[in-house]
């Protein structure tokens, strides 16, 4: 079956965001083939100069640089996201690739199961 | 047609209104002839599991509603563990493990890991979430 | 309160053997740790300790098995990246038996 996780929330702050990533671990630990989509404010969570320091939570990038080994290789962020938040797509985890809102359209349609955290 | 539903319920009881409504589509679906095949607590929504709530009389405690209707309708609510250990919601058999002096676990709810919630999602025909993205 | 016993002091374990405060891992208890599970450490069981070490490090998270093995596969090649090795080394729940051994938190979902 395949999951689509469409987050939206930024890495620290609120622990959704955090719990959520670890539902999308579980789907792929059981063998679903899951897609992940950081749109919004989770784009955030892929930067990989963020900063924990003064957060005193673990730091999110970790967990975003796990994901391959889950076998998670579709994971997304909007080129609209980027362009509104200043973002350089250079400093966004390596694995993540941009897609346009057809695209994500698209992405969606072919999804057996959305949730958005 | 008769459906079957898998919920998850993310919001805090007190704070949110969403594990009320949660537990009245839980009713009206049932009451409709549909099935309910698991309700998962999740993030905030664990503490509708705590089973020491103590509302002012002339308010509904929410752990209350769920044992009751679980009792009713022998209904399949699972309290995700990761979700629940960082709340402080356990049963006997955790508060054992971590050697705590209580246990809080309202009756008629489950403690699982998140494989149950994704099996859910495989076999149920609908799947909606009770507990938006408060900001 | 269960414990352990390293160099005449007594560090204190969970039920299942976890360490309590994972400032109290070194070397020497984990070659105690081991032996409760009934493990000799060799150099083979110590690199695939300090493999989960490195990948604590790396990800902020106690491996689970898939994750592991293929983490593995990469740093150690296709000889020792295979669930067969792990259970020879570290037998019934490897990632979580290393996890014990390696002083890494508990891993918060299993029941």
């Amino acid at each position: 079956m395949t999951f689509l996780y469409l987050f939206t929330r930024a890495p620290y702050g609120h622990s959704i965001a955090r719990e959520a990533l670890d539902m999308a671990l579980a789907s792929a630990a059981f063998d679903q083939h899951v897609s992940l989509v950081f749109a919004q404010d989770a784009i955030y969570q892929l930067l990989n100069t963020q900063d924990n320091g003064n957060t005193e939570k673990k730091p999110h990038i970790g967990v975003i640089n796990a994901l391959p080994l889950y076998e998670i290789e579709n994971i997304y962020y909007l080129s609209d996201d980027c362009t509104s938040r200043n973002i350089s797509a250079t400093n966004l985890a390596p694995h993540a690739k941009a897609l346009s809102a057809t695209e994500l359209a698209d992405l969606m349609r072919s999804a057996d199961r959305i949730q958005s955290f | 047609m008769s459906l079957s539903f898998a919920l998850l319920v993310s919001g805090q009881p007190c704070t949110d209104q969403s594990s009320l409504t949660a537990l009245r589509f839980c009713q009206a679906a049932l009451d409709s002839g549909h099935q309910i095949y698991r309700v998962f607590f999740f993030n905030d929504g664990v503490h509708c599991a705590n089973r020491f709530t103590t509302p002012p009389q002339d308010e509904i405690a929410v752990p209350k509603q769920w044992t009751n209707l679980q009792k009713t309708f022998d209904l399949d609510l699972v309290v995700c563990i990761s979700s629940a250990l960082r709340r402080g919601i356990v049963d006997k058999k955790e508060a054992a493990r971590y050697e705590l002096d209580g246990h809080n676990l309202a009756d008629g709810f489950t403690i699982g890991g998140l494989g149950q919630w994704v099996d859910a999602c495989q076999n149920a025909d609908r799947v909606i979430r009770f507990g938006g993205n408060a900001q | 309160m269960a414990a352990i016993i390293v160099n005449g002091c007594s560090i204190a374990t969970d039920p299942d053997g976890f360490l309590k405060d994972l400032k109290d891992w070194s070397p020497a208890v984990a070659e105690e740790l081991a032996a409760e599970a009934g493990i000799k450490l060799s150099d083979s069981h110590w690199q695939l300790i300090q493999l989960v070490q490195r990948y604590y490090q790396q990800f902020g998270l106690s491996p689970a098995m898939r994750p592991l093995i293929k983490y593995a596969k990469l740093a150690l090649g296709d000889d020792k990246g295979n669930s067969l090795y792990f259970l020879k080394h570290f037998p019934g729940s490897p990632a979580k038996l290393l996890s014990k051994i390696a002083g890494l938190p508990r891993p918060d979902n299993c029941l």
